[in-house]
């Protein structure tokens, strides 16, 4: 189908052949990405290898799992250790939490079940009427509608530990503390497609940096390094919409007004992150009954830091994961210490799988 | 896990679609999508989450198929 054409290997070498030229007339330009799949694409088809020296594309916060705090996990474990069925994608089971993770606890002899989808969560509930299932519902705008759906009609046997966060915002704090220089962004695709072009303009108006929403092929990527070049060479800070296949201006309403429904935003903390306002998510009153936090008034104590990871500085771009001493060597894919050489959009563990 | 990825619709029945991805198909929710059968939807964990406009990508495509062979041509940009 079309979508081989945006493999086509031609076409990739002479966008690659023109961000050169157009580099040649720049200096340093820092581009940051926010998506796990993203990292993916750019480490898979070795697209930093076909970049000059002077265009460098960081990793950003971009995986859901690698930003869920150690507080999250251990909320994750004390409700399997209730007794409670624990449901969850399968990238969450291995994320070690302070002392230890979901797979432990399964070990242990809870039920900890992985899932596919929300709806073979919700579908578990419903034939286990005399069980509790919760749900660890993590992930960004784009997996934030399903949970929403599934939500409004759920028995009341199903709840959610909800750990979902919100990608501008996020953003925005990386822009604001200014720890990190970024050039130019390349916007998630698939968040995009939920939240559309808008959210975006004010972040690129404030910190006068273009924006470039991007699909997931390697010449989305490249074409959105053009395009990202050329803004950034005239001066211009816009939002553009390169995955317009996919990406509408106002966004996917009738997932944004699900999600508007059952969710409100909340300030919370991100792995690496302090706590950034409005950048959560919590269930709206209606919604209470299902909410795992309160249902099993979950308190878990003081988490403790993951001892020489380096996830933080990975997921703020500050470092490429062979820059943490641990990589490939005390942490692997096999015997992962933090969060991003766990799951499959985790920065080190795309870096060890493809590079190894 | 933000990865979704796209499948043409064969069926469709309530909310849920039966969906090809490349041969293998499988039921997905299309909940938050107006989607028909023939249409090519972005698959997110179970959940349609936006449909593919195929003439939208053509169309891209040849722009920049456009775009780049004619820098290929100027012999100012590539001596
Ligand atoms: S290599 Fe391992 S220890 Fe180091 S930052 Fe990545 S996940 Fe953490």
């Amino acid at each position: 189908m079309i979508l081989r054409d945006f493999r086509d290997r031609g076409l990739a070498l002479k966008a690659s052949k023109e961000i050169g030229d157009m580099a040649s007339t720049l200096g340093k330009v820092k581009i940051m990405h926010v998506c796990g799949t993203h990292e993916d694409t750019i480490t898979r088809f070795g697209i930093r290898s076909l970049l000059p020296e002077n265009v460098e594309v960081i990793s950003g916060p971009g995986c859901p799992v690698c930003v869920t705090t150690n507080r999250e996990i251990d909320e994750a474990i004390s409700l399997a250790q209730k007794g409670i069925t624990v449901t969850t994608f399968g990238d969450m089971l291995r994320v070690p939490g302070s002392r230890s993770s979901l797979a432990d606890s399964k070990a242990d002899g809870n039920d900890v079940r992985i899932v596919y989808s929300v709806t073979d969560a919700v579908e578990i509930a419903h034939k286990n009427p005399e069980k509790e299932v919760a749900h660890i519902a993590i992930g960004f705008e784009t997996t934030i509608p399903s949970n929403a759906v599934a939500l409004q009609d759920a028995p009341e046997n199903f709840s959610i530990l909800c750990c979902h966060r919100l990608i501008p915002p996020a953003m925005e704090l990386l822009l604001e503390s200014h720890e990190v220089r970024i050039d130019g962004f390349i916007d998630p695709g698939h968040v995009s497609a939920i939240i559309g072009v808008k959210p975006y303009r004010p972040l690129a108006e404030k910190y006068r940096i273009p924006h470039v929403i991007v699909g997931f092929e390697p010449l989305d990527v490249l074409f959105s390094i053009i395009m990202l070049l050329e803004m950034i060479k005239n001066h211009e800070c816009e939002v553009r919409n390169e995955y317009s296949r996919v990406v509408k201006e106002e966004g996917n309403q009738k997932a944004l007004s699900i999600m508007d429904a059952v969710f409100e935003p909340c300030d919370v903390d991100w792995r690496g992150f302090p706590v950034i306002p409005r950048s959560g998510l919590m269930l709206r009153e209606r919604f209470a009954e299902h909410d795992a936090r309160e249902r099993f008034e979950l308190r878990v104590e003081p988490t403790e830091d993951l001892r020489g990871c380096r996830c933080s500085d990975v997921l703020k771009g500050l470092i490429y994961p062979r820059e943490c001493p641990l990589f490939g060597k005390a942490c692997t894919p096999k015997k992962p210490v933090g969060p991003c050489m766990v799951s499959a959009e985790g920065a080190c563990s795309i870096m060890y799988r493809h590079t190894s | 896990m933000c990865l979704a990825i796209p499948g043409r619709i064969l069926d469709i029945k309530d909310n849920e679609a039966s969906v090809d991805f490349g041969g293998v198909k499988r039921p997905v929710r299309i909940d938050l999508v107006d989607a028909k059968v023939g249409d090519y939807v972005i698959v997110h964990t179970g959940y349609a989450i936006e449909v593919l406009d195929e003439e939208e990508a053509l169309e891209s495509l040849k722009l920049w198929r456009q775009i780049l062979s004619k820098m290929d041509d100027d012999p100012k940009r590539f001596p």
